[in-house]
Protein backbone atom coordinates (compact mmCIF):
# COMPACT_ATOMS: atom_id res chain seq x y z
CA UNK A 1 0.00 0.00 0.00
CA UNK A 2 1.12 3.49 -0.72
CA UNK A 3 2.08 5.35 2.43
CA UNK A 4 1.38 8.75 0.93
CA UNK A 5 -2.25 7.89 0.17
CA UNK A 6 -2.68 6.68 3.71
CA UNK A 7 -1.27 9.91 5.00
CA UNK A 8 -3.64 12.02 2.93
CA UNK A 9 -6.64 10.04 4.03
CA UNK A 10 -5.65 10.25 7.64
CA UNK A 11 -5.30 13.98 7.45
CA UNK A 12 -8.57 14.80 5.74
CA UNK A 13 -11.04 12.32 7.04
CA UNK A 14 -12.37 13.77 10.24
CA UNK A 15 -15.96 14.21 11.25
CA UNK A 16 -16.85 16.40 14.20
CA UNK A 17 -18.82 14.87 17.06
CA UNK A 18 -20.88 17.99 17.55
CA UNK A 19 -19.47 18.57 20.99
CA UNK A 20 -16.77 21.19 20.78
CA UNK A 21 -14.88 20.12 23.85
CA UNK A 22 -14.87 16.50 22.79
CA UNK A 23 -13.62 17.46 19.34
CA UNK A 24 -10.73 19.29 20.94
CA UNK A 25 -9.99 16.21 22.97
CA UNK A 26 -10.00 14.01 19.86
CA UNK A 27 -7.93 16.51 17.89
CA UNK A 28 -10.67 17.40 15.46
CA UNK A 29 -13.25 14.68 15.81
CA UNK A 30 -13.79 11.08 14.86
CA UNK A 31 -11.41 9.73 12.29
CA UNK A 32 -12.19 7.21 9.61
CA UNK A 33 -10.57 3.80 9.81
CA UNK A 34 -10.49 3.86 13.56
CA UNK A 35 -12.18 1.78 16.19
CA UNK A 36 -13.41 3.79 19.14
CA UNK A 37 -14.64 2.58 22.45
CA UNK A 38 -16.78 4.40 24.97
CA UNK A 39 -16.45 3.02 28.47
CA UNK A 40 -18.48 3.92 31.49
CA UNK A 41 -20.52 2.49 34.32
CA UNK A 42 -24.27 2.16 33.93
CA UNK A 43 -26.23 5.39 33.46
CA UNK A 44 -23.04 7.38 32.95
CA UNK A 45 -24.37 8.55 29.59
CA UNK A 46 -22.72 6.16 27.14
CA UNK A 47 -25.88 5.65 25.11
CA UNK A 48 -26.74 9.33 25.30
CA UNK A 49 -23.37 10.11 23.81
CA UNK A 50 -23.93 7.52 21.09
CA UNK A 51 -27.33 9.01 20.25
CA UNK A 52 -25.80 12.42 19.97
CA UNK A 53 -22.88 11.29 17.86
CA UNK A 54 -25.10 9.34 15.46
CA UNK A 55 -27.46 12.27 15.11
CA UNK A 56 -24.59 14.56 14.36
CA UNK A 57 -23.02 12.14 11.93
CA UNK A 58 -26.15 12.10 9.79
CA UNK A 59 -25.97 15.87 9.61
CA UNK A 60 -22.46 15.35 8.24
CA UNK A 61 -23.97 13.08 5.59
CA UNK A 62 -22.89 9.79 7.05
CA UNK A 63 -25.03 6.72 7.15
CA UNK A 64 -25.28 5.45 10.69
CA UNK A 65 -25.82 1.82 11.62
CA UNK A 66 -26.90 1.65 15.20
CA UNK A 67 -26.57 -1.90 16.45
CA UNK A 68 -28.75 -1.98 19.50
CA UNK A 69 -28.16 -4.92 21.78
CA UNK A 70 -30.03 -3.83 24.86
CA UNK A 71 -33.07 -2.09 23.36
CA UNK A 72 -31.58 1.23 24.30
CA UNK A 73 -32.15 3.17 21.13
CA UNK A 74 -34.85 5.75 21.43
CA UNK A 75 -36.20 7.62 18.44
CA UNK A 76 -38.13 9.95 20.69
CA UNK A 77 -34.89 11.09 22.24
CA UNK A 78 -33.55 12.05 18.84
CA UNK A 79 -36.80 13.74 17.96
CA UNK A 80 -36.66 15.65 21.23
CA UNK A 81 -33.19 16.98 20.51
CA UNK A 82 -34.08 17.98 16.97
CA UNK A 83 -37.31 19.65 17.99
CA UNK A 84 -35.66 21.65 20.68
CA UNK A 85 -33.31 22.92 17.97
CA UNK A 86 -36.43 23.89 15.98
CA UNK A 87 -35.68 21.63 13.06
CA UNK A 88 -38.35 21.13 10.43
CA UNK A 89 -40.09 17.79 9.91
CA UNK A 90 -38.16 17.31 6.71
CA UNK A 91 -34.85 17.45 8.50
CA UNK A 92 -36.11 15.18 11.25
CA UNK A 93 -37.23 12.71 8.60
CA UNK A 94 -33.88 12.91 6.87
CA UNK A 95 -31.95 12.31 10.06
CA UNK A 96 -34.18 9.40 11.04
CA UNK A 97 -33.94 7.73 7.65
CA UNK A 98 -30.17 7.83 7.78
CA UNK A 99 -29.96 6.07 11.11
CA UNK A 100 -30.53 2.41 10.58
CA UNK A 101 -31.20 0.47 13.74
CA UNK A 102 -30.55 -3.23 14.07
CA UNK A 103 -31.85 -4.85 17.20
CA UNK A 104 -29.91 -7.99 17.97
CA UNK A 105 -29.40 -10.28 20.90
CA UNK A 106 -26.47 -12.60 20.21
CA UNK A 107 -22.89 -12.12 19.11
CA UNK A 108 -23.56 -14.22 16.00
CA UNK A 109 -26.07 -11.64 14.82
CA UNK A 110 -23.33 -9.06 15.06
CA UNK A 111 -21.14 -11.02 12.65
CA UNK A 112 -24.10 -11.47 10.32
CA UNK A 113 -24.72 -7.73 10.27
CA UNK A 114 -21.11 -6.94 9.46
CA UNK A 115 -21.17 -9.62 6.81
CA UNK A 116 -24.24 -8.07 5.20
CA UNK A 117 -22.86 -4.58 5.47
CA UNK A 118 -19.70 -5.53 3.65
CA UNK A 119 -21.70 -7.19 0.89
CA UNK A 120 -23.40 -3.93 0.07
CA UNK A 121 -21.87 -2.28 -2.94
CA UNK A 122 -19.58 0.56 -2.20
CA UNK A 123 -19.21 3.07 -4.98
CA UNK A 124 -16.70 5.14 -3.10
CA UNK A 125 -17.41 8.70 -4.16
CA UNK A 126 -20.86 9.09 -2.68
CA UNK A 127 -20.64 10.66 0.75
CA UNK A 128 -23.47 8.51 2.05
CA UNK A 129 -21.32 5.46 1.56
CA UNK A 130 -19.24 6.54 4.48
CA UNK A 131 -20.45 4.62 7.43
CA UNK A 132 -20.52 4.92 11.15
CA UNK A 133 -21.31 1.75 13.04
CA UNK A 134 -22.23 1.92 16.70
CA UNK A 135 -22.35 -1.26 18.73
CA UNK A 136 -24.30 -0.57 21.91
CA UNK A 137 -23.08 -2.48 23.68
CA UNK A 138 -20.49 -5.11 22.99
CA UNK A 139 -20.22 -6.17 26.60
CA UNK A 140 -23.93 -7.08 26.67
CA UNK A 141 -23.42 -9.40 23.71
CA UNK A 142 -20.45 -11.02 25.35
CA UNK A 143 -22.14 -11.84 28.63
CA UNK A 144 -23.56 -14.99 27.13
CA UNK A 145 -20.23 -16.14 25.74
CA UNK A 146 -18.36 -18.81 27.68
CA UNK A 147 -15.10 -17.63 29.16
CA UNK A 148 -12.80 -19.82 27.12
CA UNK A 149 -14.53 -18.76 23.91
CA UNK A 150 -14.39 -15.06 24.59
CA UNK A 151 -10.92 -14.32 23.24
CA UNK A 152 -11.30 -16.22 19.96
CA UNK A 153 -14.61 -14.47 19.32
CA UNK A 154 -13.21 -11.07 20.17
CA UNK A 155 -10.21 -11.76 17.99
CA UNK A 156 -12.47 -12.61 15.08
CA UNK A 157 -14.56 -9.55 15.75
CA UNK A 158 -11.41 -7.42 15.80
CA UNK A 159 -10.39 -8.85 12.43
CA UNK A 160 -13.81 -8.24 10.92
CA UNK A 161 -13.88 -4.72 12.31
CA UNK A 162 -10.44 -3.85 10.99
CA UNK A 163 -11.24 -5.21 7.59
CA UNK A 164 -14.54 -3.34 7.54
CA UNK A 165 -13.18 0.05 8.55
CA UNK A 166 -10.30 -0.11 6.10
CA UNK A 167 -12.24 -1.28 3.09
CA UNK A 168 -15.36 0.78 3.57
CA UNK A 169 -13.89 3.88 5.08
CA UNK A 170 -15.96 3.49 8.20
CA UNK A 171 -15.84 4.30 11.86
CA UNK A 172 -16.81 1.82 14.52
CA UNK A 173 -17.80 2.85 18.02
CA UNK A 174 -18.15 0.12 20.60
CA UNK A 175 -19.75 0.66 23.94
CA UNK A 176 -18.25 -1.19 26.84
CA UNK A 177 -18.82 -1.25 30.56
CA UNK A 178 -16.16 -1.00 33.19
CA UNK A 179 -15.38 -3.20 36.06
CA UNK A 180 -13.82 -2.14 39.29
CA UNK A 181 -10.76 -4.00 40.38
CA UNK A 182 -9.85 -3.67 43.99
CA UNK A 183 -6.17 -3.82 44.58
CA UNK A 184 -4.95 -4.21 48.13
CA UNK A 185 -6.52 -1.86 50.62
CA UNK A 186 -10.23 -1.33 50.18
CA UNK A 187 -10.32 1.57 52.56
CA UNK A 188 -7.89 3.81 50.78
CA UNK A 189 -8.83 7.28 49.67
CA UNK A 190 -11.46 6.40 47.11
CA UNK A 191 -11.47 9.35 44.76
CA UNK A 192 -7.76 9.47 44.39
CA UNK A 193 -7.30 5.88 43.37
CA UNK A 194 -10.57 5.31 41.62
CA UNK A 195 -9.22 5.59 38.13
CA UNK A 196 -6.39 3.17 38.66
CA UNK A 197 -8.88 0.62 39.96
CA UNK A 198 -11.12 0.69 36.92
CA UNK A 199 -10.69 -1.57 33.96
CA UNK A 200 -12.68 -2.01 30.78
CA UNK A 201 -14.61 -5.27 30.72
CA UNK A 202 -14.00 -7.97 28.12
CA UNK A 203 -10.61 -8.93 29.47
CA UNK A 204 -6.98 -8.24 28.75
CA UNK A 205 -7.04 -9.22 25.13
CA UNK A 206 -9.56 -6.57 24.22
CA UNK A 207 -7.52 -3.86 25.98
CA UNK A 208 -5.33 -3.20 22.99
CA UNK A 209 -7.92 -3.57 20.22
CA UNK A 210 -9.74 -0.21 20.06
CA UNK A 211 -7.63 2.59 18.68
CA UNK A 212 -9.04 5.16 21.04
CA UNK A 213 -10.86 4.51 24.26
CA UNK A 214 -12.93 7.15 26.00
CA UNK A 215 -14.00 6.97 29.60
CA UNK A 216 -17.16 8.73 30.68
CA UNK A 217 -17.86 9.36 34.35
CA UNK A 218 -20.89 10.91 35.98
CA UNK A 219 -19.88 13.90 38.09
CA UNK A 220 -23.23 15.24 39.24
CA UNK A 221 -26.79 15.56 37.87
CA UNK A 222 -26.13 16.37 34.25
CA UNK A 223 -22.38 16.83 34.27
CA UNK A 224 -20.16 14.17 32.78
CA UNK A 225 -16.42 13.97 32.51
CA UNK A 226 -15.02 12.45 29.34
CA UNK A 227 -11.38 11.50 29.24
CA UNK A 228 -9.04 9.70 26.92
CA UNK A 229 -8.18 6.40 28.43
CA UNK A 230 -5.64 3.93 27.15
CA UNK A 231 -5.07 5.19 23.67
CA UNK A 232 -2.04 4.46 21.56
CA UNK A 233 -2.57 7.56 19.52
CA UNK A 234 -3.68 10.45 21.66
CA UNK A 235 -2.30 11.80 24.89
CA UNK A 236 -3.79 9.92 27.78
CA UNK A 237 -5.64 11.45 30.67
CA UNK A 238 -6.76 14.58 28.85
CA UNK A 239 -10.31 15.32 29.87
CA UNK A 240 -13.26 17.60 29.37
CA UNK A 241 -16.57 18.30 31.08
CA UNK A 242 -19.81 18.05 29.16
CA UNK A 243 -23.40 18.73 30.07
CA UNK A 244 -26.14 16.30 29.08
CA UNK A 245 -29.44 18.13 28.82
CA UNK A 246 -32.78 17.73 27.10
CA UNK A 247 -31.68 19.61 24.05
CA UNK A 248 -28.45 17.76 23.57
CA UNK A 249 -24.89 17.66 24.85
CA UNK A 250 -22.73 20.73 25.23
CA UNK B 1 42.21 -25.40 1.98
CA UNK B 2 38.58 -25.70 2.80
CA UNK B 3 37.31 -28.90 1.24
CA UNK B 4 33.78 -28.59 2.48
CA UNK B 5 31.30 -28.56 -0.33
CA UNK B 6 29.01 -25.56 -0.35
CA UNK B 7 25.74 -25.92 -2.12
CA UNK B 8 23.74 -22.80 -2.64
CA UNK B 9 20.32 -22.34 -4.11
CA UNK B 10 19.77 -19.66 -6.71
CA UNK B 11 17.74 -17.74 -4.18
CA UNK B 12 20.60 -17.78 -1.73
CA UNK B 13 23.02 -16.51 -4.33
CA UNK B 14 20.77 -13.61 -5.22
CA UNK B 15 20.08 -12.90 -1.58
CA UNK B 16 23.79 -12.82 -0.92
CA UNK B 17 24.59 -10.72 -3.93
CA UNK B 18 21.94 -8.05 -3.47
CA UNK B 19 23.57 -5.60 -1.19
CA UNK B 20 21.11 -4.60 1.49
CA UNK B 21 21.77 -1.26 3.12
CA UNK B 22 23.20 -1.48 6.60
CA UNK B 23 21.15 -0.59 9.66
CA UNK B 24 24.05 -0.64 12.06
CA UNK B 25 23.62 2.96 13.24
CA UNK B 26 19.90 2.73 13.86
CA UNK B 27 20.01 3.69 17.49
CA UNK B 28 23.11 3.32 19.55
CA UNK B 29 21.34 3.92 22.84
CA UNK B 30 18.82 1.17 22.37
CA UNK B 31 21.02 -1.30 20.58
CA UNK B 32 24.07 -0.93 22.76
CA UNK B 33 25.62 -4.21 21.66
CA UNK B 34 25.69 -3.26 18.01
CA UNK B 35 23.08 -4.24 15.53
CA UNK B 36 23.80 -6.83 12.87
CA UNK B 37 21.83 -7.00 9.67
CA UNK B 38 20.24 -10.32 10.59
CA UNK B 39 19.09 -9.58 14.11
CA UNK B 40 15.66 -10.01 15.62
CA UNK B 41 14.31 -7.38 18.00
CA UNK B 42 11.33 -7.70 20.29
CA UNK B 43 9.41 -4.72 21.63
CA UNK B 44 6.57 -4.85 24.10
CA UNK B 45 5.03 -2.18 26.20
CA UNK B 46 2.04 -1.21 28.28
CA UNK B 47 -0.60 0.90 26.63
CA UNK B 48 0.46 4.54 26.35
CA UNK B 49 4.09 3.74 27.13
CA UNK B 50 5.03 5.00 23.70
CA UNK B 51 5.56 1.87 21.64
CA UNK B 52 4.03 3.45 18.54
CA UNK B 53 6.13 6.58 19.01
CA UNK B 54 9.26 4.47 19.27
CA UNK B 55 8.29 2.63 16.09
CA UNK B 56 7.71 5.92 14.27
CA UNK B 57 11.13 7.14 15.36
CA UNK B 58 12.88 3.99 14.20
CA UNK B 59 11.04 4.00 10.88
CA UNK B 60 11.85 7.68 10.37
CA UNK B 61 15.53 7.06 11.04
CA UNK B 62 15.49 4.25 8.50
CA UNK B 63 13.67 5.96 5.66
CA UNK B 64 15.46 9.29 5.88
CA UNK B 65 18.17 9.48 3.22
CA UNK B 66 21.82 9.58 4.24
CA UNK B 67 22.19 13.33 3.76
CA UNK B 68 19.49 13.90 6.36
CA UNK B 69 21.24 11.85 8.98
CA UNK B 70 19.11 8.82 8.19
CA UNK B 71 20.00 5.39 6.89
CA UNK B 72 18.28 5.35 3.52
CA UNK B 73 16.78 1.94 4.18
CA UNK B 74 13.35 0.92 2.96
CA UNK B 75 11.03 -0.49 5.59
CA UNK B 76 8.39 -3.18 5.26
CA UNK B 77 5.60 -2.76 7.78
CA UNK B 78 3.22 -5.65 8.35
CA UNK B 79 0.20 -4.03 9.92
CA UNK B 80 -1.90 -6.54 11.80
CA UNK B 81 -3.23 -4.38 14.60
CA UNK B 82 -4.27 -1.28 12.72
CA UNK B 83 -2.68 0.89 15.41
CA UNK B 84 -0.09 2.57 13.24
CA UNK B 85 -0.67 6.23 12.52
CA UNK B 86 0.85 7.68 9.41
CA UNK B 87 0.48 11.29 10.52
CA UNK B 88 2.73 10.52 13.48
CA UNK B 89 5.47 9.30 11.21
CA UNK B 90 4.93 12.21 8.88
CA UNK B 91 5.50 14.67 11.72
CA UNK B 92 8.68 12.93 12.87
CA UNK B 93 10.13 12.84 9.35
CA UNK B 94 9.05 16.41 8.74
CA UNK B 95 10.71 17.78 11.85
CA UNK B 96 13.91 15.95 10.90
CA UNK B 97 13.91 17.47 7.44
CA UNK B 98 13.09 20.89 8.84
CA UNK B 99 16.22 20.76 10.99
CA UNK B 100 18.23 20.72 7.81
CA UNK B 101 16.23 22.89 5.46
CA UNK B 102 14.15 25.20 7.51
CA UNK B 103 10.42 24.86 6.99
CA UNK B 104 10.37 25.69 3.29
CA UNK B 105 8.94 23.33 0.70
CA UNK B 106 9.49 20.33 2.89
CA UNK B 107 6.12 18.68 2.31
CA UNK B 108 6.89 17.23 -1.11
CA UNK B 109 10.26 16.07 0.07
CA UNK B 110 8.73 14.30 3.04
CA UNK B 111 6.12 12.64 0.87
CA UNK B 112 8.83 11.31 -1.34
CA UNK B 113 10.57 9.82 1.67
CA UNK B 114 7.37 8.19 2.87
CA UNK B 115 7.56 6.15 -0.32
CA UNK B 116 10.35 4.22 1.36
CA UNK B 117 7.84 2.71 3.72
CA UNK B 118 5.88 -0.23 2.37
CA UNK B 119 2.81 -1.22 4.31
CA UNK B 120 0.95 -4.50 4.14
CA UNK B 121 -2.40 -4.56 5.89
CA UNK B 122 -3.38 -7.90 7.24
CA UNK B 123 -6.74 -9.01 8.58
CA UNK B 124 -6.67 -12.61 9.67
CA UNK B 125 -4.48 -15.50 10.61
CA UNK B 126 -4.31 -17.26 7.26
CA UNK B 127 -3.54 -14.02 5.49
CA UNK B 128 -0.77 -13.40 8.00
CA UNK B 129 0.76 -16.81 7.33
CA UNK B 130 0.54 -16.16 3.62
CA UNK B 131 2.40 -12.87 4.00
CA UNK B 132 5.11 -14.45 6.14
CA UNK B 133 5.56 -17.22 3.60
CA UNK B 134 5.92 -14.83 0.71
CA UNK B 135 8.46 -12.61 2.43
CA UNK B 136 11.25 -13.93 0.21
CA UNK B 137 9.39 -12.86 -2.92
CA UNK B 138 8.66 -9.44 -1.46
CA UNK B 139 12.31 -8.98 -0.53
CA UNK B 140 13.43 -9.99 -4.01
CA UNK B 141 11.05 -7.48 -5.54
CA UNK B 142 11.97 -4.58 -3.29
CA UNK B 143 15.73 -4.58 -3.12
CA UNK B 144 16.01 -1.62 -0.79
CA UNK B 145 14.17 -3.21 2.12
CA UNK B 146 16.49 -3.77 5.02
CA UNK B 147 14.09 -3.64 7.93
CA UNK B 148 10.90 -5.56 8.57
CA UNK B 149 8.43 -4.58 11.26
CA UNK B 150 5.59 -6.82 12.39
CA UNK B 151 3.08 -4.97 14.54
CA UNK B 152 2.11 -7.17 16.23
CA UNK B 153 3.22 -10.74 15.79
CA UNK B 154 0.66 -12.25 18.13
CA UNK B 155 -2.42 -10.42 16.88
CA UNK B 156 -3.99 -13.64 15.62
CA UNK B 157 -2.93 -15.93 18.42
CA UNK B 158 -6.56 -16.47 19.33
CA UNK B 159 -7.55 -17.37 15.80
CA UNK B 160 -5.21 -20.30 15.32
CA UNK B 161 -6.73 -23.73 15.46
CA UNK B 162 -3.69 -25.59 16.79
CA UNK B 163 -4.11 -24.36 20.37
CA UNK B 164 -0.42 -23.73 20.81
CA UNK B 165 0.81 -22.01 23.93
CA UNK B 166 1.60 -18.34 23.53
CA UNK B 167 5.37 -18.76 23.60
CA UNK B 168 5.30 -21.70 21.25
CA UNK B 169 3.12 -19.76 18.82
CA UNK B 170 5.58 -16.90 18.94
CA UNK B 171 8.51 -19.18 18.22
CA UNK B 172 6.62 -20.80 15.38
CA UNK B 173 5.90 -17.44 13.77
CA UNK B 174 9.47 -16.26 14.29
CA UNK B 175 10.85 -19.42 12.75
CA UNK B 176 8.75 -19.08 9.67
CA UNK B 177 9.90 -15.48 9.29
CA UNK B 178 13.48 -16.52 9.85
CA UNK B 179 13.22 -19.35 7.36
CA UNK B 180 12.08 -17.00 4.64
CA UNK B 181 14.49 -14.18 5.37
CA UNK B 182 17.65 -16.03 6.35
CA UNK B 183 19.20 -15.46 2.94
CA UNK B 184 18.55 -11.76 3.06
CA UNK B 185 20.32 -9.36 5.30
CA UNK B 186 17.33 -7.81 6.99
CA UNK B 187 16.59 -6.85 10.56
CA UNK B 188 13.29 -8.07 11.93
CA UNK B 189 11.45 -6.16 14.59
CA UNK B 190 8.22 -7.37 16.09
CA UNK B 191 5.92 -6.16 18.81
CA UNK B 192 3.83 -8.35 21.06
CA UNK B 193 1.08 -7.93 23.58
CA UNK B 194 2.26 -6.88 26.97
CA UNK B 195 0.36 -9.00 29.41
CA UNK B 196 0.47 -12.32 27.66
CA UNK B 197 3.01 -15.04 28.05
CA UNK B 198 2.96 -18.71 28.82
CA UNK B 199 3.08 -19.48 32.49
CA UNK B 200 5.62 -22.24 32.28
CA UNK B 201 9.13 -21.44 31.15
CA UNK B 202 9.72 -24.30 28.78
CA UNK B 203 12.41 -25.25 26.32
CA UNK B 204 10.82 -22.88 23.88
CA UNK B 205 11.72 -20.05 26.13
CA UNK B 206 15.33 -21.11 25.87
CA UNK B 207 15.05 -21.35 22.13
CA UNK B 208 13.49 -17.93 22.00
CA UNK B 209 16.30 -16.37 23.99
CA UNK B 210 18.70 -17.80 21.43
CA UNK B 211 17.13 -16.22 18.35
CA UNK B 212 16.15 -12.86 19.75
CA UNK B 213 18.98 -10.40 19.91
CA UNK B 214 17.30 -7.54 21.74
CA UNK B 215 14.28 -7.49 24.01
CA UNK B 216 12.90 -4.08 24.73
CA UNK B 217 10.22 -3.57 27.32
CA UNK B 218 8.55 -0.21 27.85
CA UNK B 219 6.62 0.36 31.04
CA UNK B 220 4.83 3.28 32.54
CA UNK B 221 4.46 3.69 36.26
CA UNK B 222 0.81 4.69 36.71
CA UNK B 223 1.45 6.57 39.93
CA UNK B 224 4.56 8.56 39.11
CA UNK B 225 4.06 8.72 35.33
CA UNK B 226 7.67 7.65 35.01
CA UNK B 227 8.61 5.92 31.78
CA UNK B 228 11.16 3.16 31.89
CA UNK B 229 12.73 1.22 29.07
CA UNK B 230 14.39 -2.11 29.87
CA UNK B 231 16.68 -3.58 27.27
CA UNK B 232 17.99 -7.10 27.37
CA UNK B 233 20.55 -8.47 25.00
CA UNK B 234 21.78 -11.91 25.87
CA UNK B 235 23.06 -11.52 29.40
CA UNK B 236 23.55 -7.78 29.17
CA UNK B 237 20.93 -5.46 30.55
CA UNK B 238 20.37 -1.77 30.33
CA UNK B 239 17.76 0.58 31.66
CA UNK B 240 16.80 3.91 30.16
CA UNK B 241 14.46 6.62 31.35
CA UNK B 242 12.72 8.59 28.71
CA UNK B 243 10.10 11.22 28.13
CA UNK B 244 7.43 11.57 25.48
Amino acid sequence: MNSIDIYHQEKEDVIPTGIEKLDDLLEGGLRYKRIYEICGSSSSGKSQLCHWISLHATINALRVYYIDCSRNFSTSRIQMILESKQCSDIIIGKVMSNIIVHQISTINDLFTIFHNLSKMTNTGENELNKKLVIVDSLSVLCTTVANNELNPILSNFASVSRFFINYFNAIIINVNTIKIVHKGDLFCDKDKHLRADMKPSLGNYWLSIPNIRLLIIAIENTQREISIWNSYQLANGKKCLVDIRDDGIT
Amino acid sequence: MNTELVIESGLQVIGRLIDRPSVQDLDNDLFFNKLENTDIIEIKGTISSGVSILLSKLIAKCILPLQYNGLGVEVLFINTENQFQMSNLYNVVRSNVCDFHGPINVDNLVKEMLNNLKIINCYNHSQFLLILNSLDNILLKYKGIGFIIVDSISAYYWQQKDYLSYDLYLIKMLNSIKKKTIDFKVVILYTKQFNFESKKKTVYWYEESKIIRYKICLTKNENSNELICDIKSGNDKKQLHYKI
